[in-house]
């Protein structure tokens, strides 16, 4: 098994963020914040000074920014009875160190690698079994898709008449369909698929964030969007979830 | 030649324009030549799109950050 220390791949360069069909109507600037942008990282920098000056409701904003995705990874690892422990452990550690982070890297990439730190901490203390869907096991997330044994398709991909993103865009109930999916997810599958789709993160820094093998975060990431993709098949097939 | 159930696996891969590249003209040439796979990668992309823009984390619940404040508060 490949872990991380061997990661041979350099981390994908996100190609596909270039040509996204979904960029709105500006092509120069992406509709969504993919990443931190100086804009963010300057309010960041704003609500970090106030919060260690003692301002409260700065530091409160502050937590907010990052609590869904500290959560994520946190049950990823350490299973949902301890996460919300686990985030607050995360803050703690983070509140001693905050005013020595000298935004080299971004506060969010920092935050989760304490929070993977703690959520690991306390997994072995608590003598936890990583996520045991963190394991590919025997199934491949082919299951709802049908093919022949002679690999072939055996019921061809469905026709979707709601092709292109933008029409799908304008479907509100199917953003609460893959809403509701995802809040469903395995928790290690939903917190590779929240790092990589949601957050770009490379899969070098997801395998070292969750302590998973390389090959095992990219079935998990594979699984979560063959998940989500089938609710889109069903939306297309019966304008429901 | 590649199965499609192996492109089927395989498609997540492709698209983060991940692994050797010996696997990547297989499955262009699988893809040149299969239109179920052409529309299966197709429909996984637009699925990795929409929720990377759709797809919204619950948000904290109320007052657990202001909780966490106090917490780190009364470390000080
Ligand atoms: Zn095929």
């Amino acid at each position: 098994m490949i872990y991380c220390a061997l990661f041979r791949h350099r981390p994908p360069a996100i190609p596909f963020l270039d040509t996204s069909p979904l960029q709105g109507r500006n092509t120069r600037t992406r509709v969504q914040p993919l990443t931190d942008t100086d804009n963010t990282d300057t309010e960041e920098a704003a609500l970090i000074e106030a919060a260690l000056a003692g301002d409260d409701q700065a530091y409160i904003r502050l937590i907010e920014r990052h609590y869904s995705v500290m959560l994520t990874v946190a049950t990823g690892i350490a299973g949902s009875s301890l996460a919300e422990e686990v985030v607050q452990e995360a803050w703690v550690s983070a509140h001693r160190a905050l005013s020595k982070f000298e935004g080299r890297a971004s506060l969010k990439t920092w935050l989760l690698r304490i929070v993977s730190n703690e959520a690991k901490n306390r997994a072995k203390r608590e003598s936890r079994q990583q996520s045991l869907d963190a394991l590919p096991g025997e199934t491949d997330g082919l299951e709802g898709m049908k093919f022949r044994a002679d690999g072939h398709w055996a019921n061809a991909p469905a026709h979707w008449h709601l092709d292109s993103p933008e029409a799908l865009l304008e479907q509100t109930q199917l953003h609460r369909c893959i809403n509701k999916t995802l809040a469903l997810l395995p928790p290690a599958q939903k917190a590779a698929f929240v790092l990589r789709d949601l957050e770009q993160r490379s899969f070098e820094e997801i395998c070292q964030l969750l302590d998973i093998s390389s090959a095992n975060a990219r079935v998990l990431v594979h699984r979560a969007r063959l998940s989500l993709m089938q609710v889109i098949d069903r939306y297309q097939e019966t304008g429901q979830c | 030649m590649l199965k499609c159930r192996e492109l089927a696996q395989l498609a997540s891969e492709y698209l983060d324009g991940s692994g050797p590249k010996s696997l990547k003209w297989q499955i262009r040439l699988h893809l040149a030549l299969c239109h179920n796979c052409r529309r299966f990668v197709r429909h996984l992309r637009t699925t990795r799109e929409l929720a990377a823009r759709v797809s919204a984390l619950e948000p904290a619940p109320k007052g657990q950050s202001a909780k966490i404040v106090q917490i780190l508060r009364s470390r000080d």
